[in-house]
């Protein structure tokens, strides 16, 4: 079947940017077709990928779906475009937990912008970054793509970067810093899956599960369900599970969801990546996925609850235990989160500010847990 | 409406300076941004492009990629690590490299050498990091990183972390802020990890141990200069390590064989202390608050934290204040820091330990806190806290000419002497000396 998902967002990107090239306003325009490179051979220049009908507007080329996750990872107040492209006659199967398995072929994208005011992210605006996750025989492999100044082409890069930005932060302060392009090692830091027999890091991906895609989105007719929308389109094999039934990862900044889900969508989306059973933070037996985090099928000192650090080095601020019920304040977990310092801060990977929002819900959540053993 | 871009920070530029004026020969005249290797970008692949003149002069025979300072050098050098077929070594050529952020290896069989006539020639500089907090980190097998040094990193200096196959040789790793508790904790730190070999190196500054080798199995460190720190070297829930040949001195403490509890690799089993100097290990702990190493007294020789089969034996152990050989259980532990919670997989009480043939002399002058509290001066040169499952399981002997002995009999009031005993003739007894440790 041809999907049509291509068109998804096209008349408010539009209305954005009139400069954009004739072809993306022709009503027929000629369908872009991806066309990947041979295996073990990626590209240097993105644009050879065909990913996008108009990259600089991240339109998707034919095949090519975006999606939206319900609690994304924090990275600095960049703004991010998802999509993924599954090969013709392919499907995957569907999963209620894990990361869904994905054919040979798929290629899994993210590209990252600035907006010159995050307040405003559908303003002026400048494409950093568009990253790949690429299906290939032997494995998934990370790959990134550096955009240039005039933001007409992305350069495939190794060895990572830092490029200087500067943007107007959610409190209308103007945030210069040096944003973090990862090099292919720090890629596999956080996609970490496993290890290879030489002891070298398997990667795949961390967002394309049912707990961050089971929310709405416009595909061009009003909001739909993403699972539904992905189903009706064939992506899978097998019926998603009724959605009454599915576990889903909630929105952790609306107040009039549960706290305690928040928090555990909160450390989900932005901590396990590492602090998960085989993640790369294994050594320090924190453990903040969804289901580690659950409260009543896991231990509390799994997620940190009256838990000294194991190899913390002097990233402690002082304090004893990673969380304290009630005491925000004497909490590891806390002080990490407000910390810049290289060797303190958490995510050590990602994100260089301190996320406020995200501080303020873990101080909230911390208050409102039920003293314990290590609670003064 | 684009701000302007650029692909480095502004910062370098005075950096790059730096680097030209530390290191005239990586100068490439007339060659404009030529960087030295042609390696920005996807072009480091094909053994990294041209030489540096950094490394002109320079003997490179076996290198598969020389690598000189430039102002783009850790992208460079990141590229080669990544790019680097299986079993290539990456060569350093003298100079001083300046990088913006930290270093990773996931490619196995793996070796980063400097190629100077000493490890100073090569130096791998971390002040101006401002990505990932570790010097250079290896997550392969077969990892080697030697004759260089490696200096002012935020966080550890070098690790290696489950890796099979991890030698440390001829390094220097240190901070020019002297010993200071914001230096990184740990300097040449494997963790989970095996057949790891540590030799020839000096470690100086670490704000927790200098050498640290965690949770890891079949291990040699030997011949290493280790001052400074707030530990010199450290064993943590590790199995089948040698120690031998190595200067411990001016550290709080000197050598440590640790088992923690809330670990995954629960024991710490067969440490072999032996021909070691351990002398003067007096520093001010300068460990960050809430850390285990933070807690220990300043002034101990080799201190044993509830491992068992620990055998230290022909040392020279020297003027350290608080005492030569400390050997303590959980109890002790939990005086000094908050107790985590309880582990029931974790034994907590140092076993069939041996303690013989040292030369023990000056030790245990003036203890440190809590220790001063057993009010003698000077302290023996073994001392222990004597807790013990039941009576005689610690097993501990001492030899048939054993040094000075004091056991306190547990912590609950450990200032009262009617409760020590100094009488040796319980331990006068031998262990079948532990088998010198051979690398797979």
């Amino acid at each position: 079947m041809r999907w049509l998902i291509g068109t998804v967002m096209i008349a408010a990107a539009l209305a954005l940017a009139p400069a954009c090239s004739d072809d993306a306003v022709t009503p027929d325009p000629e369908p872009v077709l991806v066309t990947p490179p041979a295996f073990g051979e990626p590209y240097d220049k993105l644009s050879d990928w065909h990913l996008f009908a108009d990259p600089l507007l991240q339109l998707p080329a034919e095949r090519v779906v975006p999606y939206d996750v319900i609690a994304p990872l924090f990275s600095d107040y960049t703004s991010k475009w998802r999509f993924l492209f599954v090969p013709e006659g392919e499907t995957v199967p569907y999963a209620d937990e894990g990361t869904w398995e994905f054919p040979v072929g798929t290629v899994l994208v993210k590209t990252f912008a600035y907006a010159d005011d995050v307040r405003e992210p559908e303003g002026p605006r400048r494409i950093l970054e568009t990253r790949l996750l690429w299906r290939e025989p032997e494995g998934w492999t990370a790959h990134t793509y550096i955009w240039n100044e005039e933001q007409s082409e992305a350069i495939r890069e190794v060895g990572g970067r830092f490029v200087d930005v500067t943007f107007i932060d959610p409190l209308g302060a103007t945030v210069e810093t040096a944003y973090r392009v990862p090099n292919t090692n720090e890629c596999a830091d956080c996609h970490h899956q496993g290890e290879d027999e030489a002891g070298a890091i398997i990667v795949g991906p961390l967002g394309p599960k049912t707990l961050q895609l089971d929310r709405d989105a416009d595909f061009g007719a009003g909001p739909v369900n993403q699972l539904d929308q992905l189903s009706s389109l064939g992506l899978f094999d097998g019926d998603p599970t009724p959605s009454s039934e599915r576990e889903r990862l909630v929105d952790p900044y609306d107040p009039a969801e549960d706290l305690s889900l928040r928090a555990r969508s909160y450390f989900d989306a932005n901590c396990s990546g590492c602090h998960r059973q085989g993640g790369s933070a294994t050594d320090s037996d924190l453990e903040l996925d969804f289901d580690s985090t659950d409260p009543t099928t896991s231990d509390a000192v799994v997620w940190g609850v009256c838990k000294t650090p194991t190899s913390a080095g002097g990233a402690t601020c002082g304090n004893t235990y990673d969380i304290v019920p009630g005491e925000p304040d004497l909490s590891i977990v806390v002080c990490r989160m407000t910390a810049t310092e290289l060797d303190q801060r958490m995510p050590p990977l990602g994100s260089k500010i301190v996320h406020q929002e995200g501080l303020a819900l873990m101080r909230e959540w911390i208050e409102s847990l039920p003293p314990a053993s290590c609670t003064p | 409406m684009l701000v302007s871009f650029s692909m480095r920070p502004a910062r370098l530029i005075p950096l790059a300076a730096l680097v030209l004026a530390l290191a005239p020969l990586a100068l490439v005249p007339g060659c404009g941004d030529d960087s030295a290797t042609g390696g920005a970008g996807g072009a480091g692949g094909g053994g990294g492009g041209g030489p540096s003149e950094a490394c002109e002069g320079v003997d490179t025979t076996g290198c598969t990629i020389s690598l000189g300072p430039s102002d783009d050098v850790t992208n460079e050098l990141q590229t080669a690590l990544i790019e680097a077929e299986s079993g290539s070594p990456v060569c350093l050529c003298p100079g001083t490299y300046l990088f913006d952020n930290e270093l990773q290896v996931n490619t196995p069989d793996l070796t980063i050498r400097g190629v100077g006539a000493t490890r100073d020639d090569v130096v791998l500089d971390f002040a101006n990091q401002i990505g990932g907090d570790d010097g250079l980190t290896a997550t392969s097998d077969g990892f080697t990183v030697e004759n260089l040094s490696v200096k002012n990193t935020t966080g550890n200096g070098i690790v290696a972390t489950g890796s099979d196959g991890v030698t440390f040789r001829n390094l220097k790793v240190w901070w020019d802020a002297g010993s200071v508790t914001e230096n990184g904790a740990y300097a040449v730190y494997p963790i989970s990890s095996s057949n790891v070999l540590i030799e020839d190196c000096e470690i100086v500054g670490a704000a927790d141990a200098g050498v640290y080798v965690g949770q890891s199995t079949n291990i040699i460190v030997r011949n290493n200069d280790v001052h400074a720190n707030v530990a010199g070297i450290e064993i943590e829930n590790s199995t089948d390590a040698e120690v031998y040949d190595n200067r411990a001195y001016d550290n709080a403490a000197g050598i440590l064989v640790f088992a923690l509890p809330n670990l995954d690799k629960t024991d710490s089993l067969r440490c072999d202390v032996h021909d070691n100097e351990i002398y003067e290990n007096n520093r001010d702990n300068f460990g960050e608050e809430g850390t285990v190493v933070a807690a220990v007294p300043p002034g101990i020789g080799v201190l044993i934290l509830a491992a068992d089969e620990t055998h230290v034996h022909d040392n020279t152990i020297t003027d350290n204040v608080t005492g030569g050989v400390v050997m303590v259980s959980m109890a002790t532990l939990s005086l000094l820091v908050a107790p985590g919670e309880p582990d029931p997989d974790t034994d907590p009480d140092p076993e069939t330990t041996y303690i013989y043939a040292n030369t023990f002399s000056g030790n245990g002058t003036d203890p440190s806190s809590p220790l001063d509290l057993v009010d003698v001066v000077p302290m023996e040169d073994v001392l222990w806290d004597g807790v013990e499952k039941t009576d005689g399981s610690g097993d501990l002997c001492l030899s048939m000419t054993p040094p000075t002995f004091r056991n306190i009999h547990g912590v609950s009031n450990i200032a009262n002497q009617a409760n020590h005993t100094t009488d040796t003739t319980p331990h006068e007894c031998d262990h079948t000396p532990l088998a010198p440790i051979v690398l797979e």
